[in-house]
């Protein structure tokens, strides 16, 4: 490790909580209709509702708010699905690409419209113009504003003195969309144009190079779908290669900006949390929560990649970070970023549910792919994607309120609001949902040939590649890590249930928690109830989170990357 | 893998969400 390389973490945590406060005001003023906006733009979104026949005035239930989601999304996957089976006959493919396989096709709708961005395609060679603009992209900022609408609702939960209403789901996207994502993504795009990312409908470049030799270089609108894939969480990469790609990302500046937009916005989702709430430190118990484990995770990657692989040691080769080399584990890796930046990427593509990368993952040390595979497992509630990390924390909060309250003998409560058995129960279903998945369909692929054919690793790092992939698709990641080949109808269908399930089996018991919360109403908090704004509610969170993840998943990280750590000592390659 | 199965893929995965939603109201709110 550097001092340069914990410097550039030192300015990016500092950066990061310096954004979450006024962006968390920002977005409270937004959802909650007090932010001023120019008149221009309210022309706009009153345009949306009268085109869309929505009343902005009136409000849903949660029952209600679930099925305009359902609904939602169903016309979003239909329309990407067949936008990708009819491409080859729609303009603006230059390169003339044919229409997208069935499977492939719904894998990707799905991956898509649920936040995931699980790509079994490389973008340059599968996706025209068209299906990277009108698809891809359109769903990135549909699936982000409905993660953080999912969230408010849960705060308006917790919020509201007594309602039978959660919000209106068409109102909170419009706003979500036009007033947050869509500024922030034009002054990201015009930034990665100004650093070299090339914004254009002209087809791709034929080269010869020095050896004489014809090379395709492929490009296209790529500025336009970075920013907003970065900014929502939602991570599908134009090019195959994703952020390691030089037009997604041309340097170690922009590799530094697309970290902070990876965390941007869930972030500041926990200052509009406490404000919304009426209190603050409510929202920066979260935030503290989600740095701490953050910061751990991050420290325990950055130290295993720039440690020497003890494999290489008998060859005598120079591993030591210096002047002209980077040291450590370079494999994979990027020149240009390095192996701090490079660790910081991960950590935050992993703890968020981004799913970008600058970076293979399936080249890390086995003890960093250890902390990738565990910051999803835990639902993604360090930090998490744009709302679903918000609405993950509080489904631990409530977990938390509860055990607390068992202990210390008292009816369990936060922030006023009475957290009975149905709160509990819904809680639980929504966290438990995700392991089966995680869990279950790697088991089914480890025991079938047509799962044990994509492999391209055997022993544990084998079994890493399929737990990776599935844990990245059920908690709606999207990354992936390499190694693994998923482009067949098994792993698209397989992985198209992980995350559809990984999404909506979650967004329902979260609504559900809202409606119960808003309906029974909130009272002020009693005398005697447990602070929620301190250390110890904050060391509690962490322990509930870490518990919780820890028994459910340790078997199966044993069998992965824990076996492979102790198998490398023992210079056991697979 | 035809068109037609994914679409009726697509559309049983939405029935069995509209499903999940019923199941948890009756979870949460059980007949008198």
């Amino acid at each position: 490790m550097t001092w340069q390389g914990w410097v550039q973490i030192a300015v990016f945590a500092a950066l990061i909580t310096a954004a979450v406060k006024p962006l968390g005001g920002y977005i409270a003023g937004i959802v909650t209709g007090e932010a001023r906006i120019p008149r221009p733009l309210t022309a706009i979104e009153g345009g949306v509702y009268r085109l869309a026949g929505v009343d902005q005035t009136r409000e849903q239930n949660w029952v209600s708010y679930a099925f305009a989601v359902l609904w939602f999304h169903l016309v979003g996957i239909a329309a990407l699905y067949l936008l990708q089976r009819v491409q080859n006959v729609l303009p603006f493919n230059p390169q003339a690409l044919g229409a997208v396989a069935p499977d492939l096709a719904l894998n990707t709708a799905v991956s898509f419209a649920t936040n995931t961005s699980w790509q079994s395609y490389a973008g340059e060679t599968t996706l025209s113009y068209l299906s990277q603009m009108a698809g891809i992209t359109v769903q990135s900022f549909l699936s982000g504003a409905t993660g953080v609408a999912i969230a408010i609702t849960l705060v308006r939960g917790f919020a509201r003195r007594t309602s039978q209403t959660v919000g209106n789901f068409w109102v909170d996207l419009t706003r979500i969309t036009l007033y947050v994502l869509l500024p922030v993504s034009v002054v990201a795009a015009l930034f990665l144009v100004w650093q070299g990312v090339p914004q254009t409908l002209g087809p791709y470049v034929n080269a010869t190079t020095l050896e004489g030799a014809n090379q395709v270089i492929a490009r296209g609108p790529v500025a336009s779908q970075e920013a907003i894939k970065l900014l929502s969480g939602d991570g599908g990469g134009f090019f195959n290669a994703n952020s390691a790609h030089p037009f997604e990302n041309p340097g170690a500046l922009s590799g530094f900006v697309e970290i902070l937009l990876i965390l941007l916005i869930g972030s500041a989702l926990t200052n509009t949390f406490g404000r919304m709430v009426g209190d603050e430190r409510q929202g920066w118990a979260l935030f503290a929560a989600m740095a701490v484990l953050f910061l751990t995770g991050l420290a325990v990657v950055y130290a295993s990649e720039a440690a020497p692989n003890p494999a290489l040691a008998p060859l005598s080769i120079d591993q030591a970070a210096g002047p002209s080399q980077a040291g450590g584990n370079m494999e994979g890796k990027e020149v240009r970023f390095g192996i701090a930046q490079s660790a910081l990427f991960a950590t935050a593509t992993t703890a968020s549910s981004d799913g970008a990368v600058d970076a293979m993952h399936d080249s890390f040390m086995p003890l960093s792919g250890l902390v990738l595979m565990a910051n999803m497992m835990l639902d993604e509630v360090i930090v998490g994607g744009p709302g679903s990390g918000l609405f993950g924390m509080l489904l631990f909060v409530i977990v938390a309120v509860f055990v607390a309250g068992l202990m210390i003998g008292r009816t369990p409560e936060y922030l006023g609001n009475k957290i009975g058995a149905n709160e509990v129960k819904m809680a639980m279903l929504a966290l438990l949902v995700v392991p089966a998945f995680i869990l279950g369909l790697p088991a089914v692929a480890a025991v079938l040939p047509v799962g044990l054919a994509g492999l391209s690793n055997a022993g544990p790092h084998g079994f890493s590649e399929m737990l990776y992939a599935y844990t990245s698709g059920a908690a709606t990641n999207g990354s992936a890590f390499a190694g693994l080949n998923a482009n067949t109808p098994f792993y698209n269908l397989t992985l198209a249930a992980a995350m559809f399930a990984g999404r909506f089996l979650v967004i329902v018991p979260v609504l559900c928690i809202a409606g119960m919360l808003v309906s029974q109403g909130r009272a002020p908090a009693a005398a005697g109830a447990m602070p929620t704004h301190g250390l110890q509610f904050v060391a509690l969170l962490i322990g509930t989170i870490v518990i919780v993840g820890g028994l459910t998943f340790f078997p199966a990280l044993a069998l992965g990357p824990v076996a492979e750590q102790f198998a490398m000592r023992a210079a056991i390659a697979y | 893998m035809s068109d037609l199965l994914m679409v009726l893929l697509i559309a049983a995965a939405f029935a069995g969400v509209g499903g999940y939603i019923c199941a948890c109201i009756q979870l949460t709110h059980p007949p008198e």
